[in-house]
């Protein structure tokens, strides 16, 4: 808890990364948005991330996700939320901290990884190499919710 | 002593009578409530089903014709156009091509046929509405799993124009 | 008379004729007394001795346990006594006192010193050849240990002097040697075994003559090679003596002292052996760029044994190949203990360098050849001193296995971009991370400065909700101060179209980059070094690619700030200029801050760091850390996800 503390300490509001723990009593279940990174299709939306941080922290990695039915991504599944990157699982390594997550996260958006897809039909857009389809049919999600 | 306890007895069956009763009743309405739920759920999806969504790609012979109102169309929230590869539908060729600037979004344009197929899937509309000969390519097999029905029509003007 | 008489059957109560001062003031009284008293009482213990010991009617044990008594009263053992105290005074003090040497030598002192412990050596040793079997051996001997030990005093003080640890020899202590002479002693007239001990102790002195040459010309990471030499020249030497004379004709003493030489050697051979062999029937002709060496349980301690075993070079042969067995012998796969293996310590000063401590090399002990270069060119020596240190390496594996098969794989499919990673870039840190981590450490710093100015906070007994809201209120003075820096880090538009279409297509290609990125860092940073001039899109798009291949995206992601910068500024930019200009920019910052903090582990942020993780050489962790991750079965490293071979703890000898 006490690295979490001192972690808390250390994040600073940055340009386009917002971190925050969700209420100010309890560390244990933060929130944090990030803006869509500029020429991809996310640019110009902003997204929510849920962290809840278990108690095994930093041993283990932090609970992270979007909301439900908001991110059309090829690593993300659309229905829950849930995000599939190599660091939350188990490249994790101590030595993280939320920032470094959010920040990977972010950079997730503008790199997303066919070989892991848990949108499986992005993932075939990408694999097949069809980017217009594929950004247009992320917009066609994002506007939609609009 | 004997009457007391018979008393006492009756007037403790009577009161299981009616708790039993009234569970019984409880659940019963309880059923009959979310049954009625249920109904309205049912004709809440029957009415739905007249505006079901819709997801038509667009092939050339459609693109071409002046008779389809595409803005008309694409007001609809629930439509979206898929351009496959090699089919033209520029916004300022044709005065019924020019949409809502709100709605361009539903506008989905594929360089591949597999992106096609993908973006359907992807979408999972409950219609998909498509003319398989100008397309020039048969419906993949495992497409009825995410539509609910597919319009294979010849023209598409007269399957659009119902939209209406 | 009467006195004399009485004296007689007790003749070392008679010491009239010995003193200290002469004549009969109370002053000499006082100092002679006593005097006279420890000469009659050793006389006593002398005379008792002899008469026990010239009596037949013992049985051989008790004569054993006499001779060892005997030692202990002769010459030979007194002296390795004084010497050792005298040795230990003089390596203590200093070190005791302050870091600041208060004692000087010059170097001309130094090689005189060194050349007064030469000259008798080399008489002693002549003599020692020419002269042995002569009946008056006993002075000789005593005077050949009184050189030994002046090798001794002369090598721990000039390199006290020096601020170095004294080379010892562990084979051959003074105190084994006391023995040894003592012995030789005994047996210099009984001609059958002491032939041994005369090779024994002529190799015994030529490794003290060796460690002072060695100091003469200040080479002291020579010192192995010299000491390899001789040693195996000497077991050749001692194996033929076996051969013609039979097992027994070696004193007891003598295999007790090569034996363990002998079974380290055996060792590593039949390991280097096995690992060879194993290599060999790895080897496909039909994948010429697929040798699987990687899957063997071995291949990770073969790649790095140099760091495992921790040698600079000036230590012994039997130190290096006692070490060198026991790491072999120590668990059939090298990478299960992981964490839980302890090397030996390693001594650092007691404050390290600021400039290390933020570079981007912040975890590294090591200094690495790119990052501290501001030429992009490493200059040709290092490479050749780094292959000299692994000679091992290069000859038995990379110069007969892989370097021909690059050879001809290069020939085969001409590889025309040189990808543009090193060694560094490979198995390290995730760059973009520990500069995160660096600004981290900095932000946090100037946090608590903030905290200490504005208002006093006792961090451990708020409760978090308190302080949570605290923080909130720091937070926002935070933010008008928060400065851009990272801007650098994040992604810019990495997303290449082309890419996609691409990555198929080179996808056969891309494996073998792989494999000489994985197998030869060193000719790829080789490669990187010749090519830095032609870094273009085409290698970014070549880095993108590939990085989609490698499990790890680490690596990619430490070059992706570089490339960002290379793109934005149309400049041509190498590793090390831009870490300078990172370095530059986390300097600026540290300045101001206190630098007391930079050195918090990196997983709890609480205590010091202290562990060094091998072969990776990471030094992020804490012990209590490395002990809570070892138990969660963590078995790569923190910082740059190596498999960790063990660890060493961080002793700080200044304290």
């Amino acid at each position: 808890m006490s690295r979490l503390i001192k972690e808390y300490k250390t994040i600073n509001a940055q340009d386009d990364i917002l971190l925050f723990p969700e209420t100010a009593d309890n560390l244990n279940n933060w929130t944090a948005m990030i803006t869509g990174p500029p020429n991809t299709p996310y640019e110009g939306h902003d997204f929510k991330l849920y962290i809840s941080i278990p108690d095994a922290y930093p041993n283990s990695p932090p609970m992270v996700k979007f909301h439900r039915e908001a991110m059309p991504h090829v690593n993300v599944n659309y229905e829950t939320g849930e995000i599939c990157l190599d660091i939350l699982k188990g490249e994790w390594s101590p030595v993280y901290n939320l920032l470094y997550t959010v920040q990977s996260i972010e950079r997730l958006l503008s790199e997303p990884n066919a070989d892991s897809p848990l949108n499986l039909e992005l993932g075939i857009l990408m694999r097949e190499g069809d980017k217009t389809a594929y950004d247009s049919l992320v917009r066609y999600y994002l506007q939609r919710q609009k | 002593m004997a009457p007391s306890g018979r008393r006492t007895s009756t007037s403790r069956l009577i009161g299981y009578g009616a708790a039993l009763t009234i569970a019984i009743g409880t659940t019963a309405w309880l059923l009959w409530n979310s049954s009625k739920d249920e109904d309205k759920d049912m004709r809440a999806t029957n009415t739905s089903q007249l505006y079901k969504s819709k997801c038509i790609i667009v092939t050339n012979s459609a693109s071409d014709s002046p008779n389809i109102k595409w803005a008309k169309i694409l007001a609809d929230p629930n439509v979206v156009l898929i351009i496959p590869p090699k089919v033209e539908f520029p916004q300022s060729a044709y005065e019924n091509h020019v949409v809502d600037s709100k709605d361009i979004y539903k506008i989905i344009h594929c360089n591949t046929m597999a992106g096609v197929w993908a973006c359907v899937k992807s979408l999972k509309k409950d219609e998909l509405v498509l003319n398989s000969n100008d397309l020039g390519e048969n419906v993949p097999v495992d497409i009825v799993r995410y539509v609910k029905h597919i319009s294979n029509v010849e023209d598409m003007t007269s399957v659009l124009d119902e939209v209406e | 008379m009467s006195a004399n008489n009485s004296f007689g059957s007790m003749p070392y109560l008679n010491q009239t004729g010995h003193y200290i001062i002469k004549g009969n003031s109370s002053f000499a009284n006082v100092i002679n007394g006593p005097y006279k008293m420890l000469r009659s009482f050793s006389g006593a213990v002398s005379l008792q001795y002899q008469q026990a010991h010239d009596a037949t009617e013992f049985s051989t044990g008790l004569r054993q346990f006499l001779n060892i008594l005997g030692f202990f009263f002769s010459g030979y053992a007194v002296a390795c006594f004084a010497t050792a105290m005298l040795l230990n005074g003089i390596a203590i003090l200093p070190n005791s006192r302050t870091r600041e040497n208060p004692l000087r030598l010059s170097a001309w002192t130094r090689i005189y010193l060194h050349v007064t412990a030469i000259i008798p050596m080399m008489v002693a040793i002549f003599l020692l050849n020419r002269n042995w079997g002569n009946q008056s051996m006993d002075i000789f001997l005593l005077k050949m240990y009184y050189v030994i030990i002046w090798s001794y005093i002369v090598e721990t003080v000039t390199s006290v002097a020096a601020g170095q640890i004294p080379l010892e020899s562990s084979d051959y202590t003074i105190f084994e040697l006391s023995i040894q002479f003592y012995n030789m002693k005994k047996l210099s007239n009984a001609d059958l075994i002491s032939h041994e001990y005369l090779s024994d102790c002529t190799v015994a002195m030529l490794s003290r003559l060796l460690i002072h040459i060695v100091e003469i010309f200040s080479a002291r990471e020579k010192r192995l090679i010299g000491s390899t030499i001789l040693n195996i020249g000497y077991l050749s030497y001692l194996g033929k003596v076996t051969y013609e004379r039979g097992p027994f004709a070696i004193s007891s003493s003598t295999k007790f002292r090569q034996i363990p030489k002998l079974f380290g050697i055996l060792v590593v051979g039949v390991s280097a052996i096995c690992y060879f062999l194993a290599c060999l029937v790895r080897i496909n002709p039909l994948y010429l760029n697929r040798t699987h060496l990687e899957d063997l349980k071995f291949h990770s301690f073969m790649q790095n044994w140099t760091t495992h075993v921790n040698f600079k070079g000036d230590e012994d042969f039997l130190l290096v190949i006692s070490r060198l067995a026991m790491l072999l012998c120590s668990g059939t796969n090298s990478s299960d203990k992981a964490m839980h293996r302890e090397f030996s310590n390693v001594n650092i000063p007691n404050r390290i360098n600021t400039d290390y401590a933020i570079s981007d090399t912040l975890f590294q002990v090591k200094e690495h050849r790119f990052d501290n270069d501001s030429d992009p060119l490493p200059d040709s020596n290092k490479y050749r001193s780094e292959k000299d240190g692994n000679w091992f390496k290069y000859i038995l594996l990379h110069v007969l296995i892989q370097n021909p098969w690059n050879i001809i794989h290069r020939l085969i499919f001409r590889n025309p971009t040189g990808v543009p990673v090193d060694d560094v870039a490979l198995g390290n840190v995730m760059k973009s991370e520990t500069d995160s981590d660096v600004e981290d450490t900095v932000e946090f710093a100037s946090d608590s400065e903030l905290d200490e100015t504005g208002e006093t906070i006792e961090e451990d007994h708020i409760e978090d909700n308190a302080y949570t809201w605290m923080l909130l209120e720091n937070d926002l003075d935070d933010n008008e101060n928060s400065s851009s820096e990272d801007s650098e880090y994040i992604p810019e538009d990495m997303f290449v179209e082309d890419e996609l279409t691409n990555l198929e297509n080179k996808g056969e290609s891309l494996i073998d980059k792989e494999i000489i990125i994985e197998d030869k860092p060193k000719l790829v940073s080789e490669q990187y070094a010749n090519n830095t001039g032609n870094i273009s899109l085409d290698n970014q798009i070549d880095i993108i690619e590939l990085r989609s291949q490698e499990k790890d995206m680490g690596w990619f992601l430490s070059l992706q700030s570089i490339f960002n910068f290379h793109l934005t500024h149309a400049e041509r930019i190498t590793r090390s200029k831009f870490s300078e200009m990172k370095a530059q920019d986390a300097k600026n910052n540290m300045d101001a801050v206190n630098s007391d903090t930079d050195l918090l582990c990196a997983v709890c942020k609480t205590n010091e760091r202290d562990i060094i993780l091998w072969p990776c050489n990471c030094f992020a962790m804490c012990d209590a850390c490395r002990i809570s991750l070892s138990l969660r079965g963590y078995d790569t490293c923190v910082c740059c996800r190596r498999a960790v071979d063990g660890y060493s703890k961080i002793v700080d000898t200044s304290k």
